[in-house]
């Protein structure tokens, strides 16, 4: 079987090679861009199975890119990186298709298994509401469950206390609640699943 | 003949010069038969140069000729007993009232011999009278109109005299209070302390109030309490001693310094709150672009360690085993900097604080729990000193702990750079009631060159040391409303302070 072809894009040069080892490392062939551009014209002809897109970058950012790359390879699945978690950025990100993001300076094996998933999806297809994580949804409580749509279209736990009426600790407790119930390990995570679960992050 | 030996008329010419009242004999016609030497000295005229003379010529005023001509006709017909006024022109030209007990003397027909008056000199007495009346006019004018409250009272303390002013201030009137002790428009303590006082004053003479005046607390007829300026005067008169109160109400004058002193305070409190913000805002930019910086090199450490761990792990297999373990070790130290930096950013993003009512003595043992965790801690003999019953203090719980970390920590390098030492920590109430907590050191000291620049940002002693520690704990102290300090200690070593409020409501919570 043929090594699967890894694109990354990152403008930091030092933090692309190393990108690059870890793949190649980790059995992968890894190919890398310095800029959006510089891989949305290289992107027609080259065969890959999975974009890593800095979210961050000068010129044109980690989401522009997506907008462009989802026209000209609706095949290829996007995971984001970023070098600070922004939560709203993520869950734009997510919504307009991209299957993961992860923070720098992350873990091999979380990077290599959301590469694993996206390439698996890219395959199958876009999952379908995921039945198990529907029911890890159904058993928060309607409290809960408020503060989850909160969290996945990105509000920071003062504004969900100003939202809803509660103080910022007892906001917490329910995040940390919705958090276990719901099996995630990040917020990355939550998010993916609560998309997965069918919830439409209204307001963006 | 009678038995008394006779008293010769050389004698008689002699008392009448001799006496203090005028004596004045006319013949039936008016003219000067006797001028004594009193009526010499009040008039400047000699009894030889006047002899003979008609007394309403020259002495007596042109306008009051007339009336003394009827007086001197009626004498004359025998009419008596006679007493009138009337004014001498003196020989100087002075006016002066004189009161006259007039008599006559007969001859041997029974007839009028001379008129005899005997006069006393009014017009010192009348002056003093009309200048005491004038100055009676004048208080009772100033009693009456003055602005300030005036109340005499007598030394057993009951009220004399109550002023209108008095009477708008307290809302009494004067006769309701007139016979009363002055005590009634005093609250609580006073009311019951001031027979005390004037005892006290009456028995020693020693002056708490007299002549110098303060600030009281006066009690309104209705109940109200209100600030008053309190001045007290004595007079001493002949057979008693009365105080007089002049107060001034002082209700308004409070409310404006207060409103003043709040307005004031609020922009203090703005002012503090915005640098606190500030510095907070310049750290959260300083955290986000260290963070975006100082990522980009980790994330790199920790691709090139995870690579090459795998690299080792399928060229090599089990005999790099160890090596793999200590590169995962290296890429979860780099990892563990990455959650430093995100954490950091988070908190300074926070900029928000919340506060709660807190026991600080809690907070004091949470901070020390995890500043005195550790090797730093090791020969450190570290005491407390946390004074009971404290008050409890509105702060956010988290920023104190900051403060007192860096306190502790401070101390404790401090202690460790020479060698061993002692830590203090204590808590108590301060003299302006709020609470201070302090952390002692017998360590070396400050160094003169940063001591006067200790809250400044960037300004340290310590090789590693960014300087930034106390001037974040300078803004939240500052945010709280409360003060930081630190002082040389008379041995060896420095005390660092901060006091923070008390919870409003709780002050009395203190013993």
């Amino acid at each position: 079987m043929a090594e699967q072809t890894i694109f990354i894009v990152d403008d930091d040069e030092a933090f692309r090679t190393s990108l690059a080892v870890l793949l190649k490392s980790a059995g992968y062939s890894a190919e890398s861009y310095p800029s959006g551009p510089a891989f949305l014209d290289a992107c027609r002809e080259v065969e890959g199975a999975c974009v890593l897109l800095d979210v961050r970058m000068p010129v044109m950012s980690g989401l522009e890119v997506q907008g462009t790359l989802k026209a000209r390879r609706p095949d290829l699945p996007i995971i984001m990186i970023t070098g600070h978690g922004d939560v709203p950025m993520a869950v734009r990100a997510l919504k307009s298709g991209a299957v993961d993001f992860i923070e720098k300076p992350f873990r091999d094996d979380d990077l290599l298994e959301s590469i694993q998933r996206a390439v698996t999806m890219s395959r199958s297809g876009a999952p379908g509401v995921n039945a198990d994580i529907r029911s890890r949804v159904d058993r928060l409580s309607p409290r809960e469950r408020e503060v989850l749509d909160l969290l996945v279209i990105g509000r920071p736990n003062k504004i969900i206390a100003y939202e809803l009426g509660i103080s910022p600790r007892t906001t917490e407790i329910h995040r940390a609640r919705v958090m276990e119930k719901m099996g995630a390990d990040s917020l990355s995570h939550l998010v993916r699943m609560a998309l997965a679960a069918g919830i439409d992050p209204e307001p963006l | 003949m009678s038995e008394h030996p006779h008293i010769s008329s050389d004698a008689y010419d002699t008392l009448l010069d001799t006496i203090g009242a005028l004596v004045i004999f006319l013949d039936t016609e008016g003219r000067v038969a006797r001028f004594n030497a009193a009526c010499e000295r009040l008039t400047g005229y000699r009894e030889a140069e006047i002899l003979g003379r008609v007394v309403w010529d020259f002495l007596v005023p042109a306008e009051e000729a007339e009336s003394f001509r009827s007086v001197f006709a009626d004498l004359n017909a025998g009419i008596l007993p006679s007493e009138h006024q009337n004014f001498w022109i003196t020989k100087a030209g002075d006016r002066r009232l004189i009161a006259w007990s007039n008599t006559i003397s007969r001859n041997a027909d029974g007839g009028v011999d001379f008129v005899i008056g005997t006069g006393m000199d009014l017009t010192d007495k009348i002056r003093s009278e009309a200048s005491l009346r004038d100055s009676e006019a004048i208080l009772k004018s100033t009693f009456d109109t003055s602005p300030n409250a005036i109340v005499t009272i007598k030394p057993d303390g009951s009220i004399i005299s109550f002023n209108p002013s008095a009477e708008r201030m307290f809302g009494y009137s004067e006769k309701e209070l007139i016979g009363q002790n002055v005590k009634v428009l005093m609250p609580a303590p006073y009311h019951d302390k001031h027979d005390g006082y004037l005892a006290r004053y009456l028995d020693t003479d020693e002056k708490r109030i007299i002549g110098i005046g303060r600030e009281v607390t006066g009690r309104k007829k209705d109940g109200e309490e209100f600030p008053v300026d309190l001045a007290v005067g004595e007079a001493v008169t002949a057979n008693d001693r009365i105080f007089t109160g002049f107060m001034h109400d002082l209700t308004d004058r409070k409310r404006v310094e207060e409103s003043a002193r709040d307005s004031d305070r609020r922009l203090r409190e703005l002012q503090s709150e915005f640098t606190h913000v500030s510095r907070l805002s310049v750290m959260g930019e300083m955290a986000t672009s260290l963070a975006h910086e100082i990522n980009q090199p980790l994330a790199t450490i920790m691709n090139y360690l995870q690579a090459c761990n795998r690299m080792l792990e399928s060229q090599f297999g089990d005999e790099t085993l160890e090596i793999r373990d200590f590169m995962t070790k290296a890429s979860d130290q780099a990892f563990r900097a990455g959650q430093i930096i995100k954490r950091l950013r988070d908190f300074a993003a926070r900029g928000e604080t919340e506060r709660l009512s807190d026991d600080i003595n809690e907070v004091i043992q949470e901070a020390s729990t995890i500043a005195l965790t550790g090797a730093a801690a090791a020969g450190v003999d570290v005491e407390f000193d946390l004074a009971e019953n404290l008050p409890e203090v509105l702060i956010d719980r988290i920023q104190i702990q900051q403060v007192l970390v860096n306190f502790i920590r401070n101390s404790l390098d401090a202690i460790q750079a020479a060698g061993s030492g002692r830590l203090l920590i204590a808590s108590e109430i301060g003299n302006t009631g709020d609470v201070v907590v302090s952390v002692c050191d017998d360590g070396p000291g400050i160094a003169d060159d940063i001591a006067d620049k200790l809250f400044l940002p960037f300004n340290t002693s310590k090789a590693d040391g960014l300087g930034i520690g106390l001037s974040v704990c300078q803004s939240i102290i500052e945010s709280h409303n409360g003060r930081i300090w630190a002082t040389a200690n008379d041995g060896a070593g420095v005390t660092f302070f901060f006091s923070v409020p008390v919870t409003p409501g709780r002050e009395a919570a203190h013993g």
